[in-house]
């Protein structure tokens, strides 16, 4: 619990925005001809000064390594002396706080955004733009989208036996027999889906692992019985909870008889998560039963 | 004389602790209800969940003994109906003891150990030391205290460590597994009866199950408890 509410103080997604070569052909601005139409080896010094100190061919220049929200870009050459700020992030119109990170061959601005598990369903324009020490900006947008599909799922048939006292002989009085029952036994888990248009470093906000609802179903005798359900994830790596009574239980028609119990927690994460449930105890008529099937899994690729 | 004095407080103790304990047993061992094909005493239905309030616990072992005494009912009913099941169920019956013969072996191999274990203790070995070891084959402190109290002599324990528990559990799932479909039979006869009476299927089975209920003279002898419903195990109620 400690980890995962430190997990929500950190930035959902960083986003690895890239100076890199960009041909927005829309920031060149109109050029001198005279200087265009010559090849550059053919040019004399005032020709070379005049195009040095041209603030179009500046523009032109900075454009050249302008931000991108793409990983898959150059980096930019920072022996060249470009330094970029960000001009600003905008998330869905509001404006979020970002970071640069410098020492390596890239530019880097993490965004801050707040918590993944905070977005509703739905798509989410991020757009972020940079500006050289020159003044020179760019910008780009990337989509997030968050999707709740249809529940994972995964079953399986429990054999109960458990222990039960029969009347036995006058002579030898009580003994106890075996009886046996199998159950079905089926997990529903909820999950939303979270993509990027853009890079989304380590993808571990890919899987948000939601509540669980397990259900066991058969015929009278019926079992009281637990249920722990583990998550493990790339930023929650290891998450248990224990699930109670369900407050909207799965129906069944006679003679089935279904009991439900349901939980959750709101931050599980990860790239490829996986809930493994147990099903534990499990007792028919007070006596501790013997079950195999006692436990499902799900994994999320 | 202050040793005569521990020595009388002690078996007074002691006399309690076992006046507590016979009446315990007593109370354990009283005849809820009975027919002609068993009894069920007290110590059968018992809810020994010390969580549950006084009213949750009486409804538990007013359920408990619900479901024996069906149990009785559907067995006698399937006699005097001589129903059979058909060779298409009894292969399904059969492929499915077939698929649950790990979980035989399993469940056998744990009620093994647990009978084995009460026969040491039985014998006089130290119960804390045999734990770990049953703690390996998942067998819990509280599953052998509930083992012990069911086999309180060591003919008990003998009997129970000697008995064929694959071929007990395999029996038992052949038993649930062909009750379902006995149940299946049982209620086609309702459901003609209701038919040729022209009389809901609710009123058909209540009939149904006072006929069998009346045939092997079941009777509520505690009259804490009551006798169960006679619908509802066929139709839905």
């Amino acid at each position: 619990m400690k980890r995962l509410s430190s997990i929500r103080r950190i930035p959902g997604v960083a986003l690895l925005l890239v100076a890199a070569a960009l041909s927005a052909q829309d920031l060149v601005p109109y050029a001198d001809q005279s200087v265009v139409s010559k090849e550059a080896w053919l040019w004399n010094d005032d020709e070379r000064i005049a195009a040095r100190f041209d603030p179009v061919k500046i523009r032109e220049r900075a454009a050249a390594v302008a931000p991108t929200l793409s990983s898959s870009s150059r980096a930019p050459d920072e022996a060249q002396g470009l330094r970029y700020m960000a001009g600003g992030c905008r998330v869905n119109g509001a404006t979020v706080d970002y970071s640069y990170s410098s020492g390596t061959a890239f530019g880097r601005y993490p965004l801050r955004l707040t918590a993944i598990s905070n977005f509703s369903d739905g798509n989410v324009s991020i757009t972020a733009k940079a500006c050289s020490g020159t003044g020179v900006c760019a910008q780009n947008s990337a989509n997030m989208n968050r999707f709740t599909p249809s529940p994972g799922t995964a079953s399986s048939t429990i054999y109960a036996t458990w222990l039960e006292e029969d009347e036995g002989s006058e002579e030898l009085g009580p003994v106890y027999i075996p009886r046996s029952a199998s159950y079905s036994h089926g997990i529903r888990q909820l999950y939303t889906t979270t993509v990027f248009t853009c890079s989304e470093i380590g993808e571990s906000s890919h899987y948000q692992v939601k509540d669980s609802l397990v259900t066991i179903s058969g015929q009278d005798p019926m079992p009281v019985w637990g249920s722990t359900v583990e998550v493990r994830g790339t930023i929650s790596w290891w998450i248990s909870y224990r699930l109670t009574e369900s407050a909207n239980p799965v129906g069944c028609t006679f003679p089935v008889i279904c009991s439900s119990k349901a939980g959750g927690v709101a931050g599980a994460f990860g790239y490829a998560p996986s809930v493994h449930e147990v099903v534990s105890p499990f007792t028919i008529d007070g006596q501790a039963a013997v079950i195999t099937n006692g436990s499902v899994d799900i994994t999320f690729q | 004389m202050k040793a005569t004095l521990n020595l009388m407080m002690l078996i007074g103790i002691s006399a309690a602790g076992y006046a507590a304990m016979i009446a315990d047993g007593a109370y354990r061992d009283r005849l809820v209800a009975q027919s002609d094909t068993g009894k069920v005493l007290y110590r059968m239905i018992a809810c020994d969940d010390h969580l549950l309030s006084a009213a949750d616990c009486h409804a538990c072992e007013q359920q408990r003994l619900a479901r024996r005494i069906h149990q009785k009912w559907i067995a006698t009913a399937a006699k005097m109906y001589s129903v059979v099941l058909t060779t298409d169920e009894q292969a399904i019956v059969a492929q499915k003891i077939s698929a649950e013969e790990g979980h035989f072996r399993a469940a056998a191999a744990h009620f093994h150990a647990l009978a084995s274990a009460a026969l040491d203790i039985r014998c006089g070995k130290d119960r804390t030391a045999l734990l770990p070891e049953l703690a390996k084959q998942g067998v819990t402190p509280q599953e052998l205290d509930l083992e012990l109290l069911h086999l309180p002599t060591i003919a008990d324990a003998e009997r129970a460590a000697a008995t064929d528990y694959v071929s007990a559990t395999r029996e038992s799932a052949r038993e649930y597994n062909t009750r379902l479909y006995v149940l299946q039979h049982l209620q086609a006869i309702v459901r003609k009866r209701a038919l040729d009476e022209r009389v809901p299927l609710d009123v058909a089975e209540e009939s149904f199950w006072s006929e069998i209920a009346r045939a092997i003279h079941t009777r509520i002898v505690d009259p804490a408890f009551s006798m169960p419903e006679r619908k509802g195990i066929l139709v839905s109620p």
